[in-house]
């Protein structure tokens, strides 16, 4: 009983560090170096910065909601 | 006959819709079956029951629409992490795995989830997507009394929108503009909820009842975070936040700014400054509001306005723009947050995308939001008699009598009668009811029936005749969705000494001659009863008029604190034998609590987490 609850333990322990190491790679290789080329070019992608405009509002382009898309 | 069922789950309230030929037939939230508050799985109780009450199976519904896009929230996820990044890694790797397991294949989740129900469901070819805000307009819209109208929707956030103006009229609507993630008035407001030290995404409705005990004398450095443009659109400064990529609302610039660190709900006491943040965020919130109102008005010369989304169940902001008199017309969707969304998504697909033709009904199409559970006279007495209930039987007549007299003996009485209501508000269906004059129930019912803080105010149910005679407005809020203030001749005024007393030292003072309904600024959260929606719980209030000459009673939804609102008569029970109500009414039947079996008593607040 005692070892087959360690050898859960431990494989999901393993996954856990696996899906970490894998998730890392992916955040520190491609997202972090492309985020800070997007950014190097000057490109706001959350309009953090506040401006001189007259209005916040963001006109919505004309592409007609499909229902039948997750997208 | 066309059937839509439409659902929402997956991210705060799960519940569902189903409609008929565009008639709302029923509507229920997760949570109320599943007894776990804002239950965000998926719902399959709340499916089955929509089902069963419209003898329908999964294989026999026509489309199924969910309320937003998985995929467009996830773009957003990307983006935010994009703009962050190496910031936030700790946040990515728990949002990632959660992602891969249930939203990117949503599609699948839904058809295997549905397929559950139904062995016979083959296809998941009927399977529509909304959009999240669409959404919360439609079902501000559509249901409302209004043919053409602007609609305002603010929440937390959909997939990026935060904030959308959409025109309605007759059978379409058109979202014209938004403002973006991570801009949002709804996680604005939730930023100081979870700074007082109150859960985000249900403490708000504690916030904003504990703003009248304070001075909103941080207004100016609430401003300090946010930038707001004229037409009250904004854009937050993102250096006090940290809910974009971080595992918290507020950052640390947030709370040296204000000079206290976030309050420990378990330890720290609420204080006065807590009140008086409260008072500065509600202010600066209606300032936002009533800008935008006013912008949109003036731009699309519309005189109708519907609201919906979290942030419109905001009701002293809504009656603050009711007051201002910037539309002839407002009307709120009561289902506001995201449980309305499966309504509203069901009712974008039939009249937008199906393009079915719409008549306008002048009173509304949401049935009183009476949309949930109801047990016949039967099946109520089968569960009071399999829990050992003591009860007795009475005819309406009788139990209207006898309720009267409890409730102006000072009782509180726990009314369970019809279909249940969908939405957050208890309307006389699953509530709590009181004597309005009495001096001690705010108190009472807080302390010992719900359990929660002593602040909380609760709200009149009152007759829609006798509206003006007690409160300063003269318009259906049906419900309680709006804000109002006692007249001043039912009034008593503070002396000076009194006004000087500190914050919940005020509850104490008999503010009105309903004081148990008078909140300390003199307002109400009103709810207006007509015999068209709810024909019984009228003749009750009647009644107790006729007693009393007093044609209001406290209601407060039927639960403890934490807890979700009460669904079968088994959940009341339950309720009432945890608490120190004094009687229930269920359908015919009437249980005294000093008649009850003392061993069914439970330990019963203990089972629900704080909220
Ligand atoms: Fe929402």
């Amino acid at each position: 009983m005692r070892i087959k609850k360690i050898t859960i333990n431990f494989l999901s322990f393993t996954i856990k560090t696996i899906s970490t190491f894998v998730i890392a790679i992916f955040f520190f290789v491609f997202i972090t170096p492309i985020g800070i080329v997007i950014r190097l070019f000057k490109k706001d992608l959350l309009n953090y910065k506040f401006n001189k405009d007259k209005s916040y509002w963001i006109k919505k382009s004309n592409l007609k909601n499909n229902m039948k898309k997750q997208f | 006959m066309t059937t839509i069922l439409g659902i929402s789950a997956f991210y705060h309230d799960s519940a569902a819709t189903i409609i008929n030929n565009g008639q709302i037939i029923a509507a229920a939230q997760e949570e109320r079956f599943s007894r776990i508050k804002h239950d965000a799985s998926f719902p399959k109780n709340a499916i089955n029951f929509v089902l069963n009450y419209s003898n329908l199976k999964i294989s026999q519904i026509d489309q199924i629409v969910f309320f937003e896009k998985p995929l467009l929230k996830f773009d957003r996820l990307l983006k935010t992490y994009l703009a962050n990044a190496p910031f936030g890694f700790e946040s990515f790797n728990k949002a990632i795995p959660l992602w891969i397991r249930e939203k990117i294949f949503q599609k699948k989740i839904l058809y295997k989830n549905l397929r559950k129900l139904d062995c016979d469901y083959k296809s998941d070819k009927n399977i529509f997507f909304s959009n999240h805000h669409l959404s919360h307009a439609a079902s501000a819209f559509f249901p409302s009394p209004f043919d053409e109208a602007i609609i305002l929707t603010a929440d937390g956030v959909g997939e990026w929108a935060t904030t959308t103006v959409a025109i309605g009229k007759n059978n379409n609507l058109e979202i014209k503009k938004e403002i973006h993630f991570p801009h949002s008035l709804g996680l604005f407001y939730s930023a100081f909820t979870y700074y007082t030290g109150f859960k985000v995404n249900s403490g708000e409705y504690k916030l904003m009842g504990l703003a009248p005990y304070g001075e909103p004398i941080y207004e100016n450095k609430i401003k300090k975070l946010i930038d707001i443009k004229e037409d009250g659109t904004f854009r937050l400064d993102q250096r006090y936040f940290n809910y974009t990529t971080g595992l918290t609302m507020i950052s640390e610039k947030f709370v040296n700014l204000f000079g206290q660190k976030s309050r420990d709900p378990l330890k720290d006491k609420i204080t006065k400054f807590h009140m008086d943040i409260a008072a500065s965020i509600q202010k600066v919130t209606e300032e936002i509001l009533i800008k935008l109102v006013r912008s949109i008005q003036k731009e699309y010369k519309i005189k109708n306005l519907c609201l919906a989304g979290g942030v419109a169940l905001n009701c002293v902001a809504n009656g603050k723009i009711f007051k201002e008199k910037i539309f002839d017309n407002i009307w709120v969707q009561p289902a506001a947050g995201d449980a309305g969304g499966s309504l509203g998504a069901a009712l974008a697909l039939w009249y937008i995308e199906n393009g079915n033709k719409r008549t306008v009904n002048s009173n509304d199409d949401m049935k009183g939001s009476y949309l949930g559970t109801e047990y016949t006279q039967e099946e109520i007495e089968k569960q009071l008699k399999s829990l050992g209930a003591d009860y007795e039987v009475l005819n309406y007549e009788d139990l209207l009598n006898k309720t009267t007299n409890f409730l102006s003996n000072e009782k509180a009485v726990g009314w369970f009668q019809g279909r249940m209501e969908f939405g957050p508000r208890a309307l006389g269906n699953r509530s709590i009811l009181a004597d309005p004059r009495s001096e001690k129930m705010q108190k009472n019912l807080n302390l010992k029936v719900k359990y929660r803080e002593s602040f909380r105010p609760f709200a009149p149910s009152i007759l829609r005749d006798n509206l003006s005679e007690w409160f300063d407005i003269n318009t259906d809020s049906p419900y309680m969705l709006l804000v109002a203030n006692i007249k001043s001749d039912k009034k008593i005024e503070m002396t000076e000494k009194q006004k000087k007393l500190f914050g919940i030292d005020k509850l104490n003072i008999k503010r009105s001659k309903i004081p148990s309904v008078t909140h300390v600024d003199y307002s109400s959260r009103i709810h207006t009863v007509t015999k068209r929606t709810n024909a019984t719980y009228f003749d009750l209030i009647s009644k107790f008029k006729e007693k009393t000459g007093c044609p209001i009673l406290v209601n407060t939804s039927f639960n403890v604190r934490g807890e979700p609102i009460v669904n079968s008569p088994t959940d009341a029970f339950h309720c009432f034998m945890g608490t120190e109500l004094d009687f229930l009414v269920i359908g015919n039947c009437i249980l005294d609590k000093k008649k009850q079996d003392l061993k069914l008593k439970k330990n019963y607040i203990n089972q629900f987490e704080l909220d």
